[in-house]
């Protein structure tokens, strides 16, 4: 550890930033290339690695820099290559076009045009400013994600890093809990819980020493916003923790990172140590007598251990599962002393609020939700990607305008929000503007901001039972409700599903679903029910069809579906049968095909495959 | 726990009706049966921490207009003006839930027949699960051996619908001093303890038992005589004579 780079006051991390700034490199030529979890899922790797090879082999290695970062968080369209001063953003980019970029728009200057973002047909984007995707997007979360080399710690002092702790360090630690009150701060988790009450109210419980804990154990199946910040902005969440931590008045902290997130874990404790390095953590912060300190601890892949007593229990060692919350962790959590667990987004926030002030923050979002939120807009849907817009703006304009609506012009069926505890919410409910308030209000929940888009082609009981199916592999089994009800709630749904529905098996789901709201021990099995809820509330009429009519009208559930061919379309080009997996299908060439219910697994191929319409599902 | 007047370490609670002074954090159960009004419970002991997994002790807790459901074992009195029916329609539906529930999973356990009768339910409407499971997964005997033996040779295997009670890994566990402190605490007879010819038989393991050298009789494994012994740091020849036979008064 270099302890002569430790900074000892704020004025030393003004004078840092300074040189560094006077320092930066202007004119040299920058390639941006996210490397995050989905960049690399799609190939950003052999990217960077065929640059450096084509740059040294040009003898160019020296005049570009390639600056690797997080995701930009338009996962469609990964890899991104991003190039400055050309200002020019390629997109869906191969290792193969790599020797083609080099040669046109490092050496020439020009734009390789085909790799431009098409807006329409005719029209392609040149830079992210004019994709449709960020169009109502306000970036100041993630304003650093794909920008900054996360692994960098100069990268993130140039973007005024750490100045809102030097800044906090000099406030009293109520005068920090003010302002993050005044600026209306909620928990980005999932509660949405006044977080200044929930800091102030650690603040005072009495016991030593006080727990700060980032909670990255994010769980929701297609929700992966904390792993982006993680990736991307690693020190942002450190930095907002450091000052949360001066604001309660702990000295340790601890990280809760799901062992499913290597990357984001790797990236954290890079920063981890730079922060050491620098100052930022240990003893006598900055000068300011304020000692700190931060254990990493990875989860072990239980989806309840995101709930705070079950999260404090698994780091103490102990089985992960929750308790009674009569008393709540603030007042007696990690080995009942208090504890005070934020999730990475609300910790991310925080450096924003001291730099930029409360009123700034306030006068983002709605009444009672400020700021803004990052979404994942996932499931069917054109442009999938993580989206940080400010609340208040409607769930149509996420799904429609930032995410491009459904593909291959499908009709929009609903929108699934805040993870397997929230609810699905019909198209006539798309002008809902998202806050936490009004989504709980329509049944669903604002979540860790999870948003699964689906299309007509989606059978809202399959919905319904593919949640109940997680929630029973997740539940901890602690508590009868949850363990017993969701385990009964989940039968009559695949019986319903396999068309042995009966009539007031709806019935018997609400009724179930009030009795575990009420008796379950924590929020999982609280709110367990509500995907079946939420569904039976807005698409009651394909619960009816299933049960009564013994019909799928979304032709999803294969017990209800039978799939035959259409004698006057049928042309007889054999596709259906190449694809046929269990030779159902028989038919001369040119001749019309029939399907043998006997060996039709339902699979759906023929369906699929055929050009001509003539395979029909009922 | 009767109190004369009420002073500043006592607060005041109704429960179904009737007043209760208590001292703060004195738990909803506790103060119930100052009363005489008995909350029926699986899970709760008094000789450990209340776990609240049973959730049958669910109760309408409500402070001035707002109610919330708590579960009686564990929820800690800490404040004046509550109010507490331990058979509300919402307590009694919760209730309801979870002894169904559990009717379901352990269709021969009688404790739950005789339960659920006195919420006026006489069969559960789900299917039956296997007639031999008798365990409810109340957790008295992991937390029995834990927090009074001491010897944490039990405890909580795989999660969810999954989740059951055994010893590490299933095997014979080293750490069981064969004392059935389990089996007896459990409200369902579900551990299964048998001793034939000076032989305990629990979780699988076999227990030699001291024989009394003054009566004759088996009394007690040697292997928990031992451990306790040792814990307490008694003399070699404490455990030698029986507890009868030694006029001892347990």
């Amino acid at each position: 550890m270099n302890k002569a780079k430790a900074l000892k006051s704020a004025e030393e991390l003004k004078a840092l930033f300074q040189s560094l700034s006077s320092e930066k490199t202007v004119g040299k030529i920058r390639v941006t290339i996210p490397n995050a979890t989905c960049s690399i899922a799609r190939g950003s790797a052999g990217i960077i690695r065929r640059l450096e090879e084509v740059l040294k082999q040009k003898k160019l290695f020296s005049q570009v820099e390639i600056k690797v970062t997080g995701c930009r968080g338009f996962c469609q369209i990964e890899p991104v290559v991003v190039i400055e001063p050309l200002n020019v953003l390629y997109q869906r980019v191969s290792a193969d076009d790599v020797p083609e970029i080099v040669e046109t728009s490092l050496v020439q200057g020009q734009v390789v045009e085909r790799l431009l973002y098409p807006v329409s047909k005719e029209k392609r984007a040149r830079t992210e400013a004019e994709l449709p995707f960020y169009s109502l997007q306000k970036r100041f979360v993630t304003e650093n994600c794909g920008v900054i080399d996360p692994t960098s710690m100069e990268d993130y002092l140039l973007t005024g890093g750490y100045q809102a702790l030097a800044r906090a360090l000099k406030m009293k630690p109520e005068e920090i809990i003010n302002e993050v009150e005044k600026a209306g701060l909620r928990g980005r988790g999932g509660g949405g819980f006044n977080t200044a009450l929930k800091w102030r109210t650690c603040r005072t419980a009495p016991g030593e020493p006080k727990y700060a804990i980032i909670n990255a154990d994010e769980g929701d199946p297609g929700a992966y916003m904390d792993r982006s910040l993680l990736e991307g902005d690693p020190h942002r969440v450190l930095e907002g923790l450091i000052i949360g931590a001066y604001a309660i008045g702990s000295s340790q902290g601890f990280i809760y990172v799901r062992h499913e997130y290597p990357l984001a874990l790797r990236n954290f404790r890079t920063a981890l140590n730079q922060a050491q390095e620098y100052g930022f953590l240990g003893k006598n912060i900055l000068g300011s007598g304020f000692d700190f300190e931060v254990q990493v601890n990875q989860g072990g892949g239980a989806f309840v251990c995101g709930e705070s007593s079950a999260l404090m229990a698994s780091i103490e060692g102990k089985l992960g599962e929750p308790r009674a919350k009569y008393v709540h962790t603030v007042e007696r959590g990690i080995w009942d002393k208090p504890s005070n667990l934020n999730n990475v987004e609300t910790w991310a926030n925080v450096p924003l609020i001291i730099n930029k002030g409360a009123d700034w923050f306030a006068q983002i979002g709605t009444d009672r939700s400020k700021g803004t939120k990052i979404f994942s807009v996932v499931g069917k849907i054109n442009n999938t990607g993580l989206v940080e817009v400010p609340m208040g703006v409607t769930l149509k304009q996420i799904v429609f305008d930032l995410g491009g609506g459904i593909p291959q012009k499908k009709k929009f069926k609903a929108v699934q929000t805040g993870g397997p505890s929230g609810g699905c919410l019909p198209e006539s409910l798309l002008s809902l503007p998202v806050d936490f308030d009004r989504l709980t209000e329509a049944g669903s929940m604002m979540g860790s901001g999870g948003m699964i888009v689906m299309d007509e082609d989606t059978c809202m009981v399959d919905v319904a039972r593919y949640f109940l199916n997680f929630l029973k592999d997740e539940s901890c089994g602690k508590c009868t409700p949850c363990r017993e009800g969701i385990k009964q709630m989940l039968a009559i749904l695949n019986r319903i599903t396999e068309g042995k529905g009966q009539e007031g098996d709806v019935e018997q789901l609400e009724e179930m679903s009030g009795g575990i709201i009420d008796a379950a021990l924590c929020a999982l099995g609280g709110t367990a029910p509500n995907p079946v809820m939420s569904t039976i509330k807005y698409f009651r009429n394909e619960y009816d069809a299933h049960i009564r009519d013994h019909k799928c009208p979304a032709g999803v559930c294969k017990a209800l579906v039978t799939y035959a061919i259409d004698p006057q379309k049928c042309t007889g080009c054999g596709v259906c049968l190449k694809n046929c997996s269990t030779g159902a299908i028989k038919g001369a060439k040119k001749k019309p095909h029939k399907i043998n219910p006997k060996k039709c697994i339902k699979c759906g191929i023929c369906y699929e495959v055929c050009k001509f319409a003539a395979v029909k599902r009922s | 726990m009767s109190h004369q007047a009420t002073t500043a370490s006592e607060i005041k609670v109704l429960i179904d009706g009737q007043e209760a002074r208590v001292k703060p954090e004195t738990t909803i159960i506790q103060a119930a049966k100052t009363l005489g009004i008995s909350i029926p419970t699986l899970c709760s002991h008094p000789a450990v921490e209340p776990y609240g997994a049973c959730r049958v002790c669910t109760v309408e807790l409500k402070r001035g207009k707002r109610s919330r459901m708590v579960t009686a074992c564990n929820y800690p009195l800490r404040e004046e003006g509550l109010e507490i029916q331990t058979r509300s329609e919402r307590a009694l539906r919760a209730r309801k839930l979870v002894l169904e529930l559990l009717m379901a999973r352990c269709p021969e356990v009688k404790i739950l027949r005789d339960m659920a009768r006195e919420v006026g339910l006489e069969k559960s409407r789900y299917p039956k699960g296997d007639e031999k499971e008798r365990c409810i997964l109340c957790g008295l005997c992991v937390n029995i051996c834990n927090q009074v033996v001491g010897a944490n040779a039990i405890g909580f295997v795989s999660r969810g619908v999954d989740r059951k009670i055994g010893t590490p890994f299933l095997e014979n566990s080293m750490d069981c001093i064969g004392c059935g402190a389990c089996a007896f605490a459990c409200p369902t007879q579900c551990i299964s303890m048998t001793e034939k010819d000076g032989v305990r038989k629990i979780w699988d393991r076999e227990f030699n038992l001291a024989v009394c050298p003054v009566c004759g009789n088996y009394y007690a494994p040697i292997d928990q005589l031992e451990t306790i012994r040792k814990q307490v740091n008694l003399p070699a020849d404490h455990f030698k004579v029986c507890f009868t036979c030694r006029g001892l008064k347990l």
